[in-house]
């Protein structure tokens, strides 16, 4: 397998056992807010 | 080693290395990817070599403002951005030599340049609207790294294609900025049934992207199809952007789409961590996280019917990243 389609697969299969886990908890959704607790999303 | 060499030496060491994916709250997960890629290679040393490179650009196009340029390169609001472009640069380089593209090497050094000057001059002119740091004349230097951006795309693929692709691109960012800029202080325009216009913040950005697709001679079809999934991608980040900075806009006068009717409930002057949390309901956080999975699985599936394994990659980090960062209580 080409190394970067393994790679991407490998993240994938990460992102689809978290978003099973997400799914499957009952609760309310919580998102940090303000500069102390920054949502790390950049580059 | 120039940035264009440290790139390929990257992308050669990436094919036979064991890559770690790993989220950090101290670096983005992008930069711990490439940091991950070899020993020998760092993401702070791709930023130096990157910024050795940037500088001859500066000096050379636009000397005569070297001064006011060092100033705004030296603010945070900025080297945020040029800490950014230079790992998002890195993965264009890879998927540039992924794809086999015909450019030489002058041509992606350039192509580099261009991507620095559309980010940094739109940057400009949002910074100018958004922190009231300056006065008008960031304008029109914002104008002036454009104009460098579009310059070089028409150098690196010249033929009249290449300017309908900037003034196609150039478009979509004018409607989405029009509209969010004639609605300050007011209610947010923007809704959560047609979110995807968000997504065009980020159109120059398509126009780099749609004109490798197209030297890579991707049919019609799919260059839509692809620059879609980036659409919705951008989409998500601007969202997450949103969240970051929800107090900063509110201050500023924007209400995002996270914070509609803040302003009608709580008035201008209320503008606190409380109130601002308050105000992020339920509803409005299954929505910010439905959307983002709905836009995240769609590009999923575009890039895997396309066979595109590095966007595939890149869009599995970023959708990582996000699944990271959310809680239940």
């Amino acid at each position: 397998m080409k190394k970067t389609k393994e790679l991407a697969t490998k993240v994938q299969k990460k992102n689809k056992s978290l978003q099973n886990k997400i799914q499957k908890k009952k609760g309310d959704l919580k998102f940090k807010i303000g500069d102390q607790n920054r949502l790390n999303i950049y580059w | 080693m120039d940035f264009v060499d440290y790139c390929t030496l990257a992308y050669k060491k990436l094919l036979d290395s064991d890559v770690k994916i790993e989220v950090s709250d101290k670096s983005s997960i992008f930069e711990s990817f490439f940091n991950s890629i070899s020993l020998n290679l760092s993401a702070n040393e791709l930023r130096k070599r990157y910024r050795e490179g940037i500088y001859k650009t500066i000096d050379k196009e636009l000397g005569q403002y070297k001064q006011e340029v060092e100033m705004l390169r030296s603010l945070k609001e900025v080297k945020f951005y040029e800490n950014s472009i230079s790992v998002y640069s890195s993965f264009i380089i890879f998927w540039i030599l992924e794809n086999n593209l015909k450019l030489n090497k002058e041509e992606i050094k350039a192509f580099t340049e261009a991507i620095y000057s559309g980010t940094i001059g739109y940057r400009l002119l949002d910074l100018h609207q958004d922190h009231n740091l300056f006065g008008g004349e960031i304008i029109i230097l914002g104008y002036r790294f454009i104009n460098l951006y579009e310059e070089l795309l028409m150098k690196i693929f010249p033929g009249g294609n290449t300017f309908k692709t900037i003034k196609k691109n150039a478009a979509k960012y004018c409607e989405v900025e029009y509209v969010e800029k004639s609605n300050r202080w007011k209610q947010c325009p923007f809704n959560w049934e047609k979110v995807e216009i968000l997504g065009n913040k980020a159109a120059p950005l398509f126009t780099i992207f749609e004109l490798i697709f197209k030297r890579k001679k991707m049919s019609t079809t799919q260059v839509k199809d692809l620059l879609e999934a980036f659409r919705g991608l951008a989409v998500c980040t601007q969202l997450n952007d949103d969240l970051n900075d929800v107090e900063e806009d509110l201050l500023n006068g924007f209400e995002t789409l996270i914070m509609k009717g803040f302003y009608a409930k709580y008035g201008k002057e209320n503008i606190t961590i409380e109130t601002i949390s308050e105000h992020l309901d339920q509803e409005t956080s299954m929505q910010f996280y439905n959307t983002q999975v709905r836009l995240y699985n769609n590009a999923r599936s575009i890039f895997m019917k396309y066979n595109q394994d590095l966007l595939l990659l890149l869009m599995e980090l970023q959708y990582y990243q996000f699944n990271n960062n959310i809680t239940i209580e």
